[in-house]
C-alpha cells in the first residue's frame, strides 16, 4: 500500500468517526431528518411539504431557534417508494443521527419507516400520513393528520345524511393499503347510515386503464362513485368515468388534493366533494397568514399538504421545546401529550396514541375552486 | 353529460356489457398488437427479445407529449415527429448496444437489453421528471353511440390509428423490395447477405419500423389515460411481449392476434370475475396456449418469419 492510500485511509477513519459520533459534528443544533416525496407519482405532496417544512424551519430559527438551538434540517427523496423511504430513514439514523424524523408523507412509505424508527428508538412524525395503522407500530410513531377511519366515516355520513345519498359505488387500489383502509371506514359508515354500496370494483397501483371496471360500474348506474386514491390515478379515474358516460356524484379524500388534479382529470373532476385537513375558506388568522406568506414565497397557494408540513414542524417544535433536551425518551413524551398548539389545520391536541385531535371539512370543486361546503368536528368517533 | 346506460334486467345488461367490455378490449388490445409488432420484427430478424421496446413505447408518448407542448403541433404531425424520433432512438439503440454483440451469446445480447431497458427509464427519469405528467388533451371528448354500447373518440381513434398502420406494416413486408429483404433476412441471414442484400441496412430498418408503432402506440395511451410517466413501458412491454409469443413469436400477423386476444381477455376477466385477477389471468392464457402449441397461435415450424 502506497503512503497516499495510507493518507486516505486514515483522513477518511477520521471523517467516519466523526459522523458516527452523535455530537461531534453537530455543535448546537438540533438535526431533523424530512423524508418527503419530491418526485414520482405523488410529487405535488412531497414539493408541498418540503415547502412549508422549510418556511415553518426558517421562521423557528429566525426567531432564535428552540431553547436557544438552531434547527438543521436534512431532507431526502423517498419517490414515493416504500424501498426508498426505508433506505432514507437509514440514513438519517445511522449516518446523520437526526434527532427526530418527519415525514415519511404518504402511508405506504410511512409504514416502511415506522419499523425502523421504532426499533431505532427514534421518533417519527408524519405530518401527512392518515393509515390507521400507523400509529399501531410503536410509541415513537406519531403524525399530524387525522386517520383513515376518520376520514372514510365522515365522507360517507356527509354523502348519506347532506346528500342524501342512497346508493353508491366504490373503486380502489386494492394493493395501497390507504385506499383499501378508506374504502372500508366508508362502507361501513354508509351502510351504517341506511345507504347501499351496490357495486365495487377494484385495479392494482400503477395501472392505468380502468375502462372494464368502470364500464361494470357505470352499467349499475350508481348515484355516486367513491374514489378513494391519490391524484395521480382519481384525476385519470374521474376523466375515464366520465368519458363512459357516468353521472354520478363523484366523493373523493385527502389524496385529491393537487395542483394537478384538474389537469390529469381533464377538467372532469367538476362538482365532486372530498374530506380534506383543512380549508383556505376558514378564518381563523393562523391560516390566512400562513396562505399570504406561503402563497407570496412560492407562487401558488397552499394546499392540504403544505399546511399539514407546516403543522407538522409546530408539533414538533413545541415537542422539543418542552422536552428541553434531544433526548428520544423526551421527545417521544413530550409528542404524545402536547396540547392548544394553534395551526393551520384547526388547533391541534394529541393523543397518547399519537394522532391529533381535530375537525375535518368537506369541500366541493366548484367553478376549479375548492369551496368549503361543511366542517365536521371528532366529537364521538 | 349523456346519461348512462339504463339498466334492462340482468340478462339484458350482461349482454350489454360484454359487447361494451369486447369494444375497450379492442382498444386496449390494439395498443398491444403495436408494441407487440415490434417484439416480433426484431424477433425474427435477428432472434433478439429487445426488452427495451417498452422503454421506446413510453419515449414514443413523450415526444408526442414534448411536440404537442412545446411545439405546439396537432396531434398527427406531432404523432409523425414523435414516430420519426422513436425510430431514430431505436436504430442507435441497435447500432451502440446489439450490432457489437451479433455474433456473441444471445443470453449476453438479452442481457444488454435488460440493461438498455433500464439504462432508457432512468434517462428518461432524470431528463423528463420522474412526477407523472398529464398528457395535453389535443382533441376534444366525444362519445358514440353504436346501439345499446358507445365508443368513445380516443378509442376510435386507437383502434382507427392502429389498423391503418397495420396495413402500412403489411404492404411493406408484403410488397416493397425492403420487406422482400426483411423476409430474406429474416430466413437467413447469410444467404440473403450472399445475394448482395445490406444486412445491416435491413436491420436498421426493422428497428426504425418498429419503434415507430410503438411510439404511435405511447401517443395513443397518453391521450386515453391522460397519464405518462418513466415506468409506463414496464407493464405493456411485457404484455405486449406475451401478445406476440401467444400469437406467434416472428409471425406478424401473430402479434396482432395476440394483441388483441389479450387486450379482449383482460377487459373479460374484469366483466366476469375479479378485477384483482386481471394481469395473472393475462399471463396464464399465455401458460395454457403454449402447453398446447408451443409455437404460439400461429406460429409454425418453418414459417416464413419477419
Amino acid at each position: 500500500m502506497s503512503s497516499s492510500k495510507w493518507k486516505t485511509m486514515v483522513v477518511c477513519t477520521f471523517l467516519v468517526i466523526a459522523l458516527a459520533v452523535p455530537g461531534f459534528a453537530q455543535g448546537d443544533v438540533i438535526k431533523i431528518g424530512l423524508i418527503s416525496s419530491l418526485t414520482g407519482s405523488v410529487s405535488t405532496y412531497g414539493q408541498s411539504v418540503r415547502n412549508a417544512v422549510t418556511m415553518a424551519v426558517d421562521d423557528i430559527n429566525a426567531a432564535g431557534g428552540i431553547n436557544g438551538r438552531q434547527i438543521s434540517l436534512v431532507i431526502l427523496d423517498d419517490k414515493g417508494d416504500g424501498t426508498e423511504a426505508a433506505q432514507a430513514a437509514r440514513r438519517l439514523i445511522d449516518r446523520e443521527n437526526v434527532a427526530l424524523i418527519l415525514g415519511p408523507v404518504i402511508t405506504p412509505c410511512v409504514m416502511a419507516v415506522a419499523p425502523i424508527c421504532q426499533a431505532a428508538g427514534i421518533p417519527m412524525l408524519t405530518p401527512t400520513g392518515t393509515g390507521d395503522q400507523i400509529t399501531t407500530v410503536g410509541d415513537y410513531i406519531f403524525r399530524g393528520a387525522y386517520k383513515d377511519s376518520f376520514q372514510g366515516s365522515i365522507m360517507a355520513q356527509f354523502a348519506a345524511l347532506n346528500l342524501g345519498l342512497k346508493e353508491a359505488a366504490i373503486i380502489y387500489d386494492v394493493a395501497n393499503d390507504y385506499s383499501v383502509g378508506l374504502r372500508n371506514a366508508f362502507k361501513a359508515t354508509f351502510e351504517e347510515f341506511g345507504g347501499k354500496v351496490i357495486a365495487e370494483e377494484s385495479y392494482s397501483t400503477g395501472d392505468t386503464d380502468f375502462s372494464a371496471q368502470l364500464t361494470s360500474l357505470a352499467m349499475r348506474n350508481p348515484q355516486a362513485l367513491f374514489i378513494p386514491d391519490y391524484y395521480s390515478t382519481a384525476g385519470p379515474i374521474l376523466m375515464q368515468a366520465r368519458l363512459m358516460g357516468m353521472d354520478s356524484v363523484m366523493l373523493g379524500v385527502d389524496g385529491w388534493d393537487s395542483p394537478d388534479l384538474s389537469a390529469l382529470a381533464g377538467g372532469f373532476e367538476e362538482g365532486g366533494y372530498i374530506v380534506n385537513h383543512y380549508s383556505a375558506d376558514v378564518d381563523s388568522e393562523v391560516t390566512q397568514t400562513f396562505i399570504k406568506r406561503y402563497t407570496e414565497k412560492f407562487g401558488q397557494a397552499p394546499d392540504a399538504l403544505a399546511a399539514l408540513g407546516y403543522d407538522g414542524v409546530l408539533i414538533m417544535a413545541k415537542a422539543l421545546e418542552e422536552a428541553g433536551s434531544t433526548d428520544p425518551e423526551a421527545i417521544k413524551h413530550a409528542l404524545g401529550t402536547v396540547q392548544n398548539i394553534e395551526a393551520v389545520t384547526g388547533t391541534i391536541n394529541m393523543d397518547p396514541e399519537g394522532t391529533p385531535i381535530k375537525s375535518a371539512v368537506i369541500l366541493k370543486i366548484s367553478g376549479g375552486k375548492w369551496e368549503l361546503v361543511d366542517q365536521i368536528d371528532p366529537v364521538g368517533r | 353529460m349523456t346519461k348512462s346506460i339504463p339498466l334492462e334486467g340482468d340478462a339484458m345488461a350482461w349482454h350489454i356489457i360484454a359487447l361494451q367490455q369486447l369494444i375497450n378490449g379492442l382498444a386496449l388490445g390494439s395498443v398491444y398488437a403495436l408494441i407487440a409488432l415490434g417484439y416480433t420484427m426484431v424477433y425474427g430478424i435477428i432472434r433478439l427479445i429487445n426488452f427495451a421496446h417498452g422503454d421506446i413505447y413510453m419515449l414514443g408518448a413523450y415526444f408526442g407529449f414534448y411536440a404537442i407542448t412545446m411545439l405546439k403541433l396537432p396531434l398527427v404531425p406531432a404523432m409523425i415527429v414523435s414516430m420519426a424520433a422513436a425510430a431514430v432512438v431505436g436504430v442507435l439503440l441497435e447500432r451502440i448496444a446489439y450490432k457489437p454483440l451479433r455474433n456473441s451469446s444471445r443470453i449476453a445480447v438479452l442481457i444488454t437489453a435488460i440493461g438498455a431497458s433500464l439504462l432508457l427509464q432512468s434517462t428518461a427519469q432524470l431528463v423528463f421528471g420522474a412526477s407523472f405528467k398529464p398528457f395535453p388533451q389535443a382533441m376534444a371528448f366525444r362519445r358514440i353511440q353504436l346501439g345499446p354500447v358507445f365508443m368513445t373518440n380516443r378509442q376510435l381513434l386507437i383502434f382507427g390509428v392502429a389498423v391503418l398502420l397495420m396495413v402500412i406494416l403489411h404492404v411493406i413486408v408484403q410488397y416493397t423490395k425492403l420487406g422482400k429483404a426483411m423476409r430474406a433476412v429474416s430466413m437467413d441471414k447469410e444467404a440473403a447477405l450472399l445475394m448482395g442484400i445490406n444486412v445491416d441496412r435491413i436491420i436498421s430498418a426493422t428497428f426504425a419500423i418498429g419503434s415507430a408503432l410503438a411510439a404511435a402506440a405511447g401517443i395513443l395511451v397518453g391521450m386515453y389515460y391522460n397519464r405518462i410517466d418513466p415506468y409506463m413501458g414496464m407493464m405493456p412491454g411485457l404484455k405486449a411481449f406475451v401478445a406476440a409469443v401467444l400469437g406467434g413469436i416472428g409471425v406478424v400477423p401473430g402479434a396482432v392476434l395476440g394483441g388483441l386476444l389479450m387486450g379482449v381477455a383482460e377487459n373479460m376477466v374484469v366483466t366476469l370475475g375479479s378485477s384483482t385477477l386481471r394481469d395473472a389471468v393475462a399471463f396464464a392464457i399465455l401458460i395454457v396456449v403454449l402447453l398446447f402449441r408451443p409455437n404460439g397461435l400461429l406460429g409454425k415450424k418453418g414459417i416464413e418469419k419477419v
